[in-house]
């Protein structure tokens, strides 16, 4: 009940809170609605897979331009899950004070050749067994909307609306790899995909970051599921599910309680360093620090970026 | 004569429908749509293969039906207008296949993709949808833009889907079947075996056909999704619109007759799906050349701020002409999309963990 309560809270302050005109990016780690466009214009141009879009017309918000609602990538691949990663301590780093935690941070560049290596599946197996924790884990903070693995019980059947003989076997069409779900002792890669988008979070003043999971045959994936691809030390302190604010679609979002403060310790250890940071580099470094909550997300951003 | 190779096989498409693309769906079958099983138009989009472990993907998200909200209230007679679907389908995609793409409501660094969507109102309907006529009708209707010359003007009418649904609103179930038509008048041989574009063209020809393919897509978008490349110098390449052949190969005699087209597959042996419909368009207005063609599958991804063209591929094939039989009957046509057991037969997805209002009040609890 307490979620839901502070989530009406949070819709109730956001509502409140006067949109932020001046700017107080250096001094708090907080961005205006203008510095947000800028930001996400200058991402748009040094990473053009992700997009400006203007979502549902009855939910637009009226300090953002029409057209610059939000920011998406989609179909991002998430070639591995973090659990099937080696991870020891080693990897992560305390980027700034305990305020987060850069996990994951020898892995940063996941190459295909690494990825053949990968013996087996061994997703689904950790899979249950993440399920089944999740379960018996009554403090858990995770809803479980959905069973990882009995999901599709409520679904009607649908081999009947089988139609094998509407066309003739295409020679010049190359068969699929057999990537047949739940035949688990195969060597064949299950690709996920996710559709991330960035929104401004009135309350909070800062970018906020939503994903939305897809398995192999482009289903979307249970919350469960998808809590195999968030760092486990984020997974359930950061990550919530709730209604993304243009498109009227439950999803998983980062939760930005913590954004400013990251931000603001990072500008100031720029600054102590002799350095100014500009605004309109600030989704550049917000995806950077994203990152180590979902390590195996492959989305695009400029790593090369200088301060 | 070079030793024909393997037929030539095409990456399919694969569909990937946004969550947001069922719930807008889903008020427009409640606020426009109603009983109506008329089809009505939606915009799709695909992008360059990135990854050879990634589908080719035409995806469809909730910008799909703007086009033709649009097109509806801007129309004079729209106090009636807006549960009709435009009466002429056809004449609604040249427009949407001759707009400025950056005026479509897709992500930039995209192609559109022109879908009919048929909505059932039961289950049944939707089982009784005859999927092979549906399939040759819309087979029909891409000929008449090849043999009419419209699909030169405007190539994005060669790619095409169908999408057949059925939206269980009480459940937040969603049945649905793509067809991807790919036009074909047999199978096709690669005279050469596929190689990368690094090893076909000189460092200086590849920076000049990207800028030059940058700068078609810029003047005009809705042509940056099969072109022409000329080479103008021994160093120098340029990229055309198609309709333009006669400047990019003015000696129509020449051996030297490149094509391309945005890839979205990302294989190192083989095409994706829209060079089929490419090919038979050749076909019927070139084929009579009877000669090799190069082609330029175009691969262009932009990663960490650079753009890579490493996984770009170039086939060789060989264009003859349509045979008299073939003109006359039309094309066949193949399409539609497997499950994800490999089965001809549609998806179903659930969304009520997503769109529930009663199972998300719940899980705020």
């Amino acid at each position: 009940m307490t979620a839901f309560l502070q989530s009406k809270l949070h819709g109730i302050g956001e509502f409140l809170t006067p949109v932020l005109k001046a700017s107080k990016f250096k001094e708090t780690g907080v961005i205006t609605p203008e510095e947000f466009i800028a930001a996400g214009d200058f991402l748009v141009f040094k990473c053009p897979t992700w997009s400006w879009e203007s979502g549902e017309e009855s939910k637009r918000r009226n300090f953002l331009p029409p057209d610059k609602q939000f920011l998406v990538t989609r179909n991002v691949p998430c070639f591995k899950r973090v659990k099937s990663m080696e991870y020891s301590e080693n990897d992560e780093r305390v980027v700034e004070g305990d305020d987060w935690v850069e996990t994951h941070i020898g892995h940063e560049s996941l190459q295909k050749t690494d990825l053949q290596e990968i013996p087996g599946d061994s997703s689904a197996i950790t899979a249950k067994s993440h399920a089944s924790a999740a379960k018996d884990d009554d403090d858990d903070d995770v809803p479980d909307i959905e069973d990882a693995d009995g999901d599709d019980d409520d679904i009607p059947d649908i081999d009947e609306f089988e139609e094998d003989n509407l066309e003739a076997c295409d020679p010049s069409a190359l068969a699929a790899p057999s990537a047949a779900a739940g035949d688990a002792d195969d060597n064949i890669l299950r690709t996920r995909t996710y559709d991330l988008y960035i929104t401004y979070d009135k309350y909070y003043q800062t970018p906020r970051l939503w994903l939305f999971g897809h398995d192999e045959s482009r289903k979307p994936l249970s919350v469960t599921k998808m809590y195999e691809d968030f760092s486990q030390d984020h997974a359930k302190k950061t990550v919530t599910m709730e209604a993304h604010p243009n498109l009227s679609i439950t999803m998983a979002s980062i939760h930005p309680c913590r954004h400013s403060n990251v931000m603001k310790k990072i500008i100031s250890n720029v600054e102590v360093a002799g350095k100014e940071l500009g605004v309109h580099l600030y989704l550049m470094i917000f995806l950077k620090f994203v990152q180590s909550v979902i390590p195996t997300i492959e989305y695009d951003y400029t790593r090369e970026f200088s301060f | 004569m070079p030793d024909l190779m393997a037929p030539l096989q095409f990456a399919p498409f694969s569909s990937a429908v946004d969550a947001s693309f069922w719930h807008m769906l889903s008020r427009q079958k409640l606020d426009v749509y109603k009983l109506s099983d008329e089809p009505h138009p939606v915009l799709g989009y695909y992008t360059m293969g990135e990854h050879p472990d990634m589908p080719a993907r035409v995806c469809v998200n909730q910008a799909a039906f703007a086009p033709e909200s649009a097109a509806a209230s801007s129309s004079p007679s729209s106090s009636s207008a807006k549960a009709a679907a435009p009466t002429d389908l056809e004449a609604f995609f040249a427009q949407l296949a001759s707009a400025q793409v950056a005026s479509l409501p897709i992500p930039t660094q995209s192609f559109p993709a022109l879908g009919t969507l048929f909505n059932a109102n039961t289950a049944d309907a939707f089982k009784e949808f005859d999927k092979k006529a549906m399939l040759e009708d819309m087979a029909k209707k891409m000929w008449g833009c090849i043999t009419s010359g419209a699909a030169i003007k405007h190539p994005a009418l060669l790619n095409r889907f169908l999408l057949l649904c059925f939206a269980d609103l009480k459940k937040y179930h969603f049945y649905y079947w793509f067809a991807f038509p790919a036009l074909y008048v047999g199978e096709l041989e690669s005279v050469a075996e596929p190689a990368p574009l690094f090893d076909t063209f000189s460092a200086s020809q590849m920076a000049s056909f990207q800028a030059s393919h940058a700068e078609l897509s810029r003047t005009h978008p809705d042509q940056a999704a099969f072109f022409l490349v000329s080479k103008v110098s021994d160093d120098k390449l340029q990229a055309h619109a198609l309709a333009d052949w006669a400047a990019a190969f003015p000696a129509e005699a020449t051996d030297d007759i490149t094509i391309g087209f945005a890839d979205p597959c990302a294989l190192a042996k083989n095409p994706g799906w829209p060079l089929r419909n490419l090919l038979l368009l050749l076909s019927h207005w070139k084929g009579y050349l009877n000669r090799n063609v190069r082609i330029i599958c175009y691969r262009e991804v932009s990663r960490g701020g650079e753009l890579d063209l490493s996984q770009s591929i170039v086939l060789t094939v060989r264009l003859t002409p349509l045979s008299a039989p073939d003109l006359a009957e039309g094309p066949k046509v193949v399409g539609w999309e497997k499950n994800a057991k490999q089965k001809l037969g549609p998806r179903i997805v659930d969304l009520s963990s997503s769109m529930d209002p009663t199972r998300l009040a719940e899980t705020a609890v």
